[in-house]
């Protein structure tokens, strides 16, 4: 194998254990507002995997599912963040 | 010597994107974690799509991985302060 694929990989590695770390947290968060923020950056981490494998095929499509994707766990968080303020105001 | 500076830029993208997930892991209170998930999650992510312009060299790929950066750089800060502010009224 080459230097670069190497490379390649241990940047994968390093991502897919990123994902395991942050997967610990939304199972074992005391709170509720820290498994939102450990979905938010498990969706992230996701999309930076998605961008290494979109350099290693040169599939110039995958770039739309990016742009999707950087939009999508924001309405999420969002969403319930702005749900649990209103039910602790009360 | 292009492959060489797109493998250097996604190295150290992922490289900063697991020092932000082992803050998630490490910290102990919410505001340390969402400073690990604000700051650090958006500069790495951002240096792998630097990856992707100096790799495809065109415009449309290009014109759409700032995109992304943009979109990460706006929501990023906002859903910190949402968490934050839902944060402030634990019981």
């Amino acid at each position: 194998m080459n230097l670069i694929e190497y490379a390649y990989l241990i940047s994968k590695f390093f991502l897919f254990l990123g994902v395991l770390l942050a997967l610990y947290r939304f199972m074992k968060g005391p709170e509720p507002l820290d498994r939102i923020i450990a979905l938010d950056m498990i969706a992230i981490t996701g999309l930076g995997l998605l961008g290494i494998f979109m350099i290693e095929t040169g599939d110039k499509t995958i770039i739309d599912i990016l742009l999707i994707y950087a939009i999508l766990p924001f309405v999420g968080t969002a969403s319930l963040c702005s749900l649990i303020y209103k039910k602790r105001l009360k | 010597m292009k492959e060489i500076i797109v493998t250097l830029f996604v190295f150290f993208g992922s490289f900063f994107t697991f020092t932000a997930c082992l803050g998630m892991y490490r910290f102990d209170d919410i505001f340390t974690r969402l400073h690990a998930s604000s700051n650090s999650l958006v500069f790495g992510i951002s240096t792998i799509l630097f990856g992707i312009i100096v790799h495809f060299s065109d415009w449309e790929v290009s014109w759409k991985s700032l995109t992304v950066i943009v979109f990460l750089l706006m929501t990023a800060p906002l859903s910190a302060h949402l968490v934050g502010k839902a944060s402030n009224y634990s019981k």
